[in-house]
């Protein structure tokens, strides 16, 4: 397969599973509906975890763990602006640090 | 899932929308660099225009990089696409939408879009919408810029803390009962012990986490 043909393959096969996610499967019912219904929070956390620890990469600079101690001070005020603001300062924090 | 997620906060878009856009946009300049010298400009610049994915390009670009075949690349684009589905299904019952208007919004469906749906009241269709478009056009401007040879310097540190802390925040945002405090803080430390002993795992690991914790916790 050419370079041209895998960039279009990648492409048909992201924005195919987004269309076909969002327009094409029916909302969720019964026991699947309940079980979306708690997903977002556990989701997110997943997906925290998994960009701090990288999948092949390795561990995040320190910077980032500090960052993300910042944003988790922030959680009880279920405020996502002052936690991305905690979490930058976080950053900051740690850069200057290094 | 049901229209009543109770929010603390209701921000303007944009103002949730910027910093996240930012930080795609530097991530698109690192990978504008590092897809350059192996795709070449013209194929790196229209692969972000057609997919719009950091991680199925990145991965895509890693594998070719490293001698990956056609068929690697596809078999590792293929379960990162799959997480669409519960995003879709997260997303589903906040829009009003016909078909036609949901497939416009599906060319926006990534986590962060989601995740700033879910922080608002529904409808659903104008934050994915409108933060969809600032991140597509960031991350389009960032692989330009990348391709063009531009340097982060420390500006990369900062994207890279960016997403999870977007993520921290989203997983506090969408808590609307203690068993969501407790489902999310245990599927992510599943997830980091996953990660730790089975680094392949990566995402779609973590998606499996993710849904067989808050099938149980149903039970709990």
């Amino acid at each position: 397969m050419s370079l041209v043909g895998l960039v279009v393959a990648v492409s048909a096969i992201t924005v195919g599973s987004r269309a076909v996610s969002v327009a094409v499967l029916p909302p969720p019912r019964g026991t699947l509906a309940s079980i979306v219904d708690r997903l977002p929070a556990p989701l997110f956390a997943v997906l925290a975890a998994a960009t701090l620890l990288g999948s092949d990469q390795g561990s995040s600079p320190a910077p980032v763990w500090l960052a993300a101690g910042a944003a988790l001070l922030t959680v009880r005020r279920r405020s996502l602006l002052l936690t991305v603001a905690a979490g930058l300062a976080g950053a900051l924090a740690g850069r200057a640090l290094a | 899932m049901t229209a009543t997620t109770q929010q603390t906060d209701d921000p303007p878009v944009l103002a949730a929308a910027v910093p996240v856009a930012a930080a795609i946009g530097v991530m698109g300049v690192v990978y504008g660099a590092v897809a350059e010298p192996v795709l070449g400009p013209g194929l790196t610049v229209a692969s972000s225009v057609a997919a719009f994915s950091g991680a199925a390009q990145f991965a895509m670009v890693g594998l070719l990089a490293s001698g990956g075949s056609a068929a690697a690349v596809l078999a590792s684009v293929i379960p990162l696409a799959l997480r669409h589905v519960p995003l879709g299904a997260i997303l589903r019952p906040r829009l009003r939408s016909g078909r036609a208007g949901r497939a416009l919004v599906s060319l926006f469906l990534t986590d962060e879009t989601v995740g700033l749906a879910l922080a608002r009241q529904p409808p659903a269709e104008r934050t994915v919408v409108l933060s969809g478009a600032l991140a597509y056009a960031a991350w389009v401007a960032g692989t330009l810029a990348g391709v063009a040879g531009a340097s982060l310097g420390a500006i990369a540190v900062l994207a890279e803390a960016m997403f999870p802390v977007l993520f921290i925040g989203l997983a506090a945002v969408t808590t609307r009962r203690r068993r969501d405090a407790v489902l999310a803080a245990a599927a992510g430390t599943v997830t980091a012990a996953l990660l730790l002993v089975a680094p392949g795992a990566g995402v779609l690991g973590g998606l499996a986490v993710a849904i067989v914790v808050a099938a149980v916790g149903g039970r709990a």
